[in-house]
């Protein structure tokens, strides 16, 4: 039952790309990721250290500090996405962004609710002290179409995205979180797409964006008669005591067949540096902008 | 209510009585209690229960009122061991108190009585801190230790076993304010719930 249950849970998901920062160099090395998004005064900013490819927990005081212009913030929240930390810092458009690892005990301490000042304990400072990165925000994202909840009925449609153009060289990527719903299920993924050139027009075909679940590539799908059997053998097992579309429910939406809202992000990026500390790295400064649309087939079952 | 203000009418209580009682009419009671105390501060810690005893004198002023003071001893309490970017940290604490106040009672006809306790609480608090770090360095501990005068308040029901010796169950909370406020720029208000059975003996 638990095999069952687990393959349905995982029957829907759709394969994606790993987008974690290149962490497999050997030696020490440096992973930055900051975006600042359209309308934000704040920029999130997440980084981490890895020896050898594996993340490095920063201790006993010290931490990530970052500085843009006379704005600094510290990076105190672990951070999944890059086995790091991460934080917001207040910042201007094209403005630079500095990282610093820095050691300061009573800073890092100082979310805790006892007195920390009095009760410091400080091992002094580690070994990746002083080392640093920066990197520059590129210039801010405009999208000029498709209007914000435009919506498509067919998946032979395109999207016609148009934003501002920049000379600066930057490097662009498309960015879509799907949010589906047919009434009853869900089914919730995101797609991610590098945009050719920055030259302000890319026409993405919808069939990228909005998938079919009931393809080969799930080929744990469960089919309907399947679906009667696992709901009429789970209301034995419980007694009757399960929701009658537990089933249903847990099996994700099917995207083609459901009306779901799309929201695209076109992030501009661009590359940073790191000090001579580090043996490898990859930072990266973008800034981001995004337009919800909307996919509703005219027939829903 | 503030501990000065408290303070205050603890000893316009007493000036009162020293007026209009003589020495031969005095009757006293004696109570041992065992407690079971949560503390609770006004930042985000999550101490565990821990007991505590607490033995009181007190000094009938008429049949109603009486004058107490005590000392109530905690056991060591430790808080959730937590983890943030300097490492993992747990806090232990440990608080004696004397308690100097009044004891409000009515009695029934009945073998019951229920009560309510008022007074100052002069604590001695040390908190401790232990650290441990993601290398392999030995756990290191840090302690302080502060003096506050507080209050403390309790509500109880008593049944009385013999016309001198009695059983009783109370609920009682004792508040520390700004703890540490004098060296730190983080001090924290500590408070103790409490719930207490004893025996209480009259003399």
């Amino acid at each position: 039952m638990v095999t069952i249950l687990s393959a349905l849970s995982t029957a829907c998901d759709i394969s994606t790309s790993d987008t974690l920062p290149a962490t497999d160099s050997d030696g020490l090395s440096i992973s930055v990721i900051t975006n600042k998004h359209e309308g934000d005064s704040t920029a999130e900013v997440a980084a981490a250290v890895y020896r050898d490819g594996k993340p490095l927990e920063l201790t006993g005081g010290d931490l990530f500090r970052a500085a843009s212009g006379d704005q600094t913030a510290y990076l105190k929240t672990p951070d999944s996405r890059t086995g790091g930390y991460a934080g917001s810092i207040e910042t201007e458009e094209r403005t630079t962004l500095d990282i610093e690892i820095i050691h300061d005990a009573l800073i890092a301490r100082e979310d805790r609710w006892y007195p920390v000042d009095l009760l410091l304990i400080d091992p002094g400072p580690g070994p990746l002290v002083g080392r640093r990165a920066s990197a520059s925000f590129p210039a801010p994202v405009t999208i000029i179409a498709p209007q914000a909840n435009t919506e498509y009925a067919s998946i032979d449609e395109q999207v016609d995205i148009q934003w501002m153009a920049e000379p600066d060289g930057d490097t662009l990527q498309l960015i879509g979180a799907v949010d589906c719903s047919d009434g009853l299920s869900t089914s919730r993924y995101g797609i991610q797409r590098a945009l050719d050139d920055d030259d302000g027009f890319e026409a993405v075909p919808l069939n990228e964006i909005i998938v079919d679940n009931r393809n080969q590539l799930f080929s744990t799908y469960i089919g309907p008669l399947a679906q009667v059997l696992l709901q009429q053998l789970l209301n034995k097992l419980s007694e009757g005591n399960i929701d009658p579309d537990f089933v249903v429910k847990n099996i994700e939406a099917n995207p083609l067949q459901s009306r779901c809202e799309i929201r695209l992000v076109v992030q501009r990026m661009r590359k940073g540096s790191f000090d001579d500390g580090f043996d490898d790295g990859d930072i990266t400064a973008s800034s981001s902008a995004d337009v919800l649309i909307v996919y509703n087939p005219p027939v829903l079952f | 209510m503030k501990p000065a203000r408290l303070q205050s009418f603890l000893v316009a209580i007493l000036c009162i009585y020293s007026t209009g009682t003589s020495a031969a009419d005095h009757r006293w009671r004696l109570d041992i209690d065992a407690l079971l105390t949560r503390y609770d501060s006004n930042k985000n810690s999550d101490f565990h229960s821990t007991q505590a005893i607490s033995i009181r004198g007190g000094l009938y002023l008429n049949d109603y009122l009486a004058l107490e003071s005590g000392a109530v001893l905690n056991n060591r309490v430790i808080d959730d061991t937590r983890k943030d970017i300097a490492g993992y940290y747990q806090a232990s604490l440990e608080q004696q108190s004397l308690l100097l106040g009044l004891r409000a009672s009515h009695r029934f006809t009945s073998p019951y009585e229920i009560y309510a306790r008022l007074g100052l609480a002069y604590a001695r608090t040390e908190l401790e801190i232990t650290e441990a770090f993601a290398d392999s360095t030995p756990p290191q501990s840090a302690s302080a230790s502060d003096r506050t005068l507080g209050y403390y308040l309790a509500f109880g029901g008593t049944h009385f076993i013999t016309p001198t010796i009695e059983a009783h169950l109370e609920f009682g909370r004792q508040s520390q304010t700004d703890l540490f406020s004098d060296r730190s720029r983080y001090p924290f208000d500590l408070d103790a719930l409490s719930l207490g059975l004893g025996i209480g003996i009259l003399f």
